[in-house]
């Protein structure tokens, strides 16, 4: 229940943390720890060198603009919740960090952790892909940007390289017509999500005239459901096309059997919080329109 | 007569509250000392295996490292952990003898508490690493090499069963490690003349008892007096010091166990460990204080599981529904080995017919080893499986018969004038089962009433959300109090205070709190004028442990006993002395005095002070004002109780959650009704885990799947709801205080109400609940079985 | 090792641990402050909460050397030696503990809540309770206990 010895240093700026990402050693930039420690005092990771990220003050702000929140990568998870402006703006982000293990685990867990880490139970690289986000990365070399739908490669797998850092996120914020909900299912709270769905809408009166449609803990990464947003475009969010969302989903989604549920089951479930979702997303354009 | 009571029935807030409120609680790993060395052990990565080599070289070279062994080099100093009278065997020679041992018999096995040779499941100690730290164990732990030829693991007990399977003791003819068959009636013509019989198999799953706090073990050799001590998170210090004295060779006098504050037990810490053999070891041979504090891994890994039975039981009733005869056929998954022997299936025999009445009856049990951790009971302890099947056959009849599950109950409810009722069969203990005292049909039509559950309120119908609602109910005898005895000294010390010891060892029960409430009232005394000493063999020479829902019952009358003739003594030295008649005293907040003449007083102290040795009432009386009493209960006291549940089910996810939930319990007058409630609580809590949330897992080769409380749910609070709980109190005749025990209660009937409840919900699907937990896979698997369920979603 | 300096219950310290050192084993071994109990190691169970700079943290999750600076409360600070909290009356009166193990977690959380700067609802109280995993009580007694501290209100207890 203890780690294995390691090497740690604490750089105050992001140059210093950059230098020591790139140093070849089996090197791990440490964030929040609530999902690294965990790990290393079960020693199933075992780095031989960790980067605390904490001090580099840079990593934490949370700027907002016309159209995007810029949520720096070390954000506290229980910071970002309670932002009146990701509150007012990028709901979706405050309504899935409410899901995030618990409040004592998002005072030190970060955004930035979070998705880098890239538990396919996550929440939060879901929400990304519904919100189309955009992931700032900074390398000694360099800086780079990647879509959303280009950061999650596989189960605890990202495009990060070894020598890279996330070190902030550009959310956009709602626009006109636009809502989001999230549903999961969790046996208990805070637990690990069976199933998820996190989605964004625009609406135009009653029909949907885009939408993101995002699932997560399928097993594998976050992803989009291409065929559900099919089955919505353009469409009425009526009763007909959420259970068309909902089976396109259940069909096209791969999926990974655990002891909470076999395959058929999860893809079931994935089905299900798609229609969940999109329900709660429709009834807050209606309410939002009257 | 007993002094006036105040105490007992008050919900006196608790002592212990203070230490653990402020954190100045000592729990096993807060004991310190001086050099004191950290253990981490090496456990088996297989389920089966035999044991070619360890190879703790590289481990060795580690610095800070004591010391690696292994079972070859403890081989011919600690030798095998020989099942004792200690761990259960005090009753079981008689039960079988009286089953007849042509029809029942237990087989155990002698472990070794390092393996030498084979492994029969994962988490089985091979090897020890003794380090200055527990991080540098850890390390070097890492570094020992384990050779274990895999041999074919056996997981799933009817596989076990058969002819060919793979066999865990090889001088075993087969992996059966017990058989019990019990018969009273005649069943055959039960059910040839029944007019409705109903089957059906019910599984009980898997389930690890894990407290918040592990185990641990802490131990020192003095070498000034050469006194092994060994602190334990433990529930039985005194069969464990037997066991340490079997296996470490050492007179019992030269050993004291005492339990420290302990993080919750429910049964898993109510057997002896290998580990406490270990680490007692380590310390005499190595020099050094030596502590092991177990990890979670560990707890899932090693720490006793329980329940697991399969039950194949059939109900035979008559057109009116009444009960003729049961058959239960079950087989219980024992895990590598069987440590506490008959206690939990008899247990779930001795409870299957709970408060119905049963005119023949038939039930076999099975126990058979597979390669998993070893079960021994967990809060319930086999009644929880019996009530499970036997309220949910009740449910499956109503159904077949077209009954209502609660008319159907009535109908089969043992009345209250037929008590003390006679069941026909043996306890555990030996001794007939007389259900002494209760009510059956008032507590159950308490909760009928609490729950609504006979109004239009009830069940079957859809919540706004498209949940279906469903109702159940189950009901519970609970033998309490088990012997066979637990001791009480009380003492008033020359300067007038009170000190009490039990044998009993509290993990959160209050016993500090209750029995100075119980002393009290004997003595006319303010219960913070009473110390209370629990879990210390040195405090009380013999002593049986915390477990079995019994300490409030043995424990409290052997304080009641002591106390009461400690009272005997002081008023009669003192009568003795002033010239009166002992019958003239009274005592009252610790004043002796003359009835009518409140002046004419002594103090505790001035009596004691007299009682001391060459005082005036030690010359007639014999030195010390001090009184023992070793209880030994003539048999089992019967609390009971009743469960309504009432939920939501989710038909597309198969979640369900509890709407609301009514206990009505039955266990006699209460010594503290805050702490009564507070276990109560905590068993519903369990049940519900047991329910709906809890389940062990392993693969086909014996790995577990979820040994860690992310794929373990634990039930946390936003699963339990806000309980209704209403209490009946039936004296019992079977004790000076007439109570009953409580611990266990509330954990018994959560599954069988759930799980009718669940099933009554999901009725127009005529979906089949047969297992506990009824996860929202098992739910969605039913659902997906079911032609209705299939139909009606296709309608949409 | 590593130089980590912070102040604990008020008192300020400085260590010299390994950086694999976790904050709950700084706080019971280096400082002998053993009311923050370790469950589980990684996070689920909740009984190694303490408050760091005024938020409850998993202390199992903490290295030392991140606690660098910072403000740290265990189960020994929330009253004087010997005085109790209103909020550790409250579990006294409700009986919301009972062996006592996971308790400290617990009042930790709480008293984040407690001197935090946002109102609080009871969902929100309820979510915080429900970071703690707790054995014995079933929570019965730990809701009471937290209901009164904040001022909600609560049933009666018993329906007899």
């Amino acid at each position: 229940m203890r780690p294995a010895p390691f090497d740690l240093v604490a750089p105050s700026t992001l140059d210093d943390a950059l230098a020591a990402v790139g140093d070849g050693v089996d090197t791990r930039p440490l964030a929040g720890g609530q999902s690294l420690i965990a790990m290393m005092n079960l020693r199933l990771a075992v780095p031989e060198k960790l980067i605390d990220l904490g001090r580099i003050t840079e990593l934490s702000s949370i700027d907002v603009n016309d159209t995007h929140i810029h949520i720096g990568a070390m954000a506290t998870q229980a910071r970002v919740e309670r932002h009146p402006d990701v509150v007012a703006r990028t709901p979706l982000v405050a309504e899935a960090l409410g899901h995030v293990g618990h409040w004592q685990i998002r005072t030190r867990g970060t955004i930035g952790g979070n998705l880098a880490h890239a538990d396919p139970a996550s929440e939060l690289p879901a929400v990304m892909l519904a919100l189309d986000a955009v992931y700032h990365v900074r390398s000694g070399s360099g800086s780079r940007t990647i879509l959303a739908s280009d950061f999650n490669l596989g189960p605890y797998s990202t495009a990060l390289t070894e020598d890279e850092l996330l070190v902030g996120i550009d959310v956009p914020c709602l626009g006109v017509g636009e809502t989001t909900a999230i549903v999961e299912v969790s046996r208990v709270a805070g637990a690990y999500a069976l199933a998820g769905a996190a989605v964004w809408c625009r609406m135009n009166d009653d029909t949907c005239v885009a939408s993101r449609i995002a699932v997560f803990a399928t097993g594998s990464r976050a992803v989009r459901v291409s065929a559900a947003e099919g089955a919505v475009r353009n469409a009425r969010l009526d009763g007909r096309a959420i259970k068309a969302a909902s089976s396109a989903t259940t069909s096209t989604i791969p999926v990974h059997a655990d002891i909470h549920a076999t395959e058929a089951q999860r893809q079931h479930l994935l089905g299900v919080v798609v229609a969940r979702a999109l329900g709660v997303a429709k009834a807050r354009a209606s309410l939002v329109a009257s | 007569m007993i002094g006036e009571t105040r105490y007992v029935g008050t919900s006196v807030p608790r002592r212990e509250d203070a230490r653990l409120l402020q954190g100045t609680g000592r729990f096993i790993d807060d004991i310190r000392l001086p050099g004191c060395h950290h253990v981490v052990f090496v456990r088996s990565s297989m389920a089966h295996g035999i044991l070619r080599g360890i190879d703790a070289t590289d481990a060795r070279t580690v610095p800070g490292v004591l010391a690696v062994l292994t079972g070859a080099d403890l081989a011919s100093t600690l030798p095998i952990m020989a099942p004792s009278k200690a761990d259960g065997g005090v009753f079981e020679e008689q039960l079988l003898d009286i089953l007849g041992s042509d029809k029942s018999f237990i087989r155990r096995e002698d472990r070794k508490p390092v393996a030498v040779d084979r492994v029969r499941h994962v988490g089985e100690i091979v090897a020890v690493v003794v380090a200055t730290d527990p991080y540098i164990a850890e390390d070097a732990a890492e570094r020992v090499v384990v050779d274990i030829e895999p041999l074919a693991a056996v997981v799933d007990p009817y596989a076990a069963l058969e002819v060919d399977a793979p066999r865990l003791y090889d001088h075993w003819p087969d992996n059966r490690s017990l058989r019990l068959h019990v018969t009273k009636g005649d069943i055959d013509a039960a059910f040839s003349s029944a007019a409705t019989v109903v089957k059906r198999r019910f599984h009980s799953g898997r389930v690890s008892a894990s407290p918040i706090e592990g185990r641990g073990v802490v131990a020192e050799l003095d070498s000034r007096t050469t006194r092994l001590t060994v602190w334990s998170s433990t529930q039985i210090p005194h069969p464990v010091r037997t066991v340490l004295a079997d296996a470490l060779s050492l007179p019992v006098s030269r050993i004291r166990v005492v339990a420290p504050d302990v993080g919750g037990g429910f049964g898993c810490k109510a057997i002896p460990y290998p580990e406490e053999t270990i680490v007692a070891h380590l310390a005499m041979v190595l020099g050094v204080a030596v502590k092991w504090i177990e990890d979670r891994w560990e707890h899932f890994a090693s720490s006793s599981h329980s329940r697991d039975q399969y039950h194949d039981i059939e109900l035979a009733l008559d057109a009116d529904g009444r009960i003729l005869g049961l058959r239960d056929r079950f087989v219980m998954d024992a895990g590598a080995a069987n440590p506490l022997g008959v206690v939990q299936p008899y247990n779930t025999i001795a409870h299957l017919c709970g408060c119905y009445k049963v005119s023949a009856l038939d039930v076999e049990a099975i126990a058979v080893v597979t390669n998993k951790v070893p079960l021994s009971p967990y809060r319930g302890a086999g009644r929880p499986e019996a009530v499970f099947a036997m309220d949910r056959i009740l449910d499956v009849a109503a159904q077949a018969i077209g009954l209502d599950p609660i008319e159907l109950r009535r109908r089969n409810l043992i009345p209250a004038e037929a008590m003390p009722y006679e069941v026909g069969i043996n306890y555990r203990d030996g001794s007939p089962i007389v259900y002494d005292s209760g009510d059956f049909p008032a507590c159950f039509e308490r909760a009928v009433e609490l729950s609504h559950a006979d109004s239009e309120r009830r069940s079957g119908f859809v919540l706004d959300d498209g949940r279906k609602v469903g109702l159940g109910i189950s009901t519970y005898v609970e033998g309490t109090g088990v012997g066979p005895f637990e001791g009480a000294l009380v003492r008033v010390d020359g300067d007038g205070t009170v000190c009490v010891a039990v044998g009993a060892c509290p993990q959160g029960q209050g016993h500090e709190t209750i029995f100075s409430q119980i002393a009290a009232d004997v003595l006319g005394l303010h219960p913070d004028k009473i110390h209370v000493t629990t879990g210390d063999t040195d405090a009380v020479p013999y002593g049986w442990g915390t477990l079995a829902s019994r300490s409030a019952v043995v424990a409290g009358s052997a304080v009641t006993e002591a106390a009461t003739e400690l009272r005997h003594k002081m008023l009669e030295a003192l009568a003795e002395d002033w010239e009166i008649a002992a019958s003239d005293l009274e005592i009252d907040d610790g004043s002796l005095f003359v009835r009518g003449t409140p002046s004419r007083t002594a103090s505790f102290a001035t009596v004691a002070e007299r009682f001391l040795p060459g005082g005036p009432y030690a010359r007639i009386y014999g030195a010390g004002l001090e009184a023992q009493s070793y209880w030994e209960p003539p048999t089992v006291t019967f609390a009971g109780g009743v469960h309504v549940a009432r939920v939501a089910v989710d038909t597309e996810t198969g979640q369900t959650e509890i709407l609301d939930y009514v206990v009505v319990h039955d266990c006699g007058p209460l010594v503290n009704p805050l702490i009564v409630d507070g276990q109560i609580a905590g068993g519903v809590a369990q049940g519900i885990g047991t329910a709906l949330y809890e389940e062990l897992h392993y693969d086909e080769i014996g790995q577990p799947l979820n040994p860690n409380l992310i794929d373990y749910l634990l039930p946390s609070a936003d699963t339990v709801p806000e309980l209704v709980v209403a209490h009946l109190e039936t004296p019992s005749p079977l004790n000076p205080l007439g109570i009953k025990g409580v611990g266990e209660a509330g954990a018994i009937s959560p599954p069988a109400a759930i799980a009718n409840a669940i099933e009554d919900a999901l009725r127009d699907f005529d979906v089949h609940i047969d297992q506990v937990p009824v996860s929202p896979s098992y739910v969605l698997g039913r659902l997906h079985e079911s032609d209705a369920y299939m139909r009606s979603r296709n309608e949409i | 090792m590593t130089s980590v300096q912070l102040t604990v219950n008020g008192a300020a310290v400085e260590l010299f641990v390994e950086p694999r050192t976790l904050l709950v084993d700084v706080l019971r071994d280096h400082l002998g402050l053993t009311g923050t109990h370790v469950g589980c190691a990684y996070g689920v169970c909740g009984a190694c909460t303490v408050v760091v700079d005024g938020l409850p943290v998993r202390s199992c999750l903490m290295l030392a050397a991140q606690a660098d600076g910072a403000q740290v409360k265990t189960v020994e600070g929330l009253a004087d030696a010997g005085d109790m909290s209103a909020l550790q009356e409250a579990f006294h009166n409700e009986h919301g503990l009972q062996c006592g193990f996971c308790t400290p977690g617990l009042l930790c959380s709480l008293t984040a809540l407690q001197e935090g700067d946002d109102d609080v609802s009871e969902t929100h109280l309820d979510d915080v309770i429900a970071g703690h995993l707790c054995r014995c009580t079933g929570y019965a007694g730990i809701r009471r206990a937290s209901r009164v501290a904040f001022g909600f209100p609560t049933s009666p207890r018993e329906t007899s």
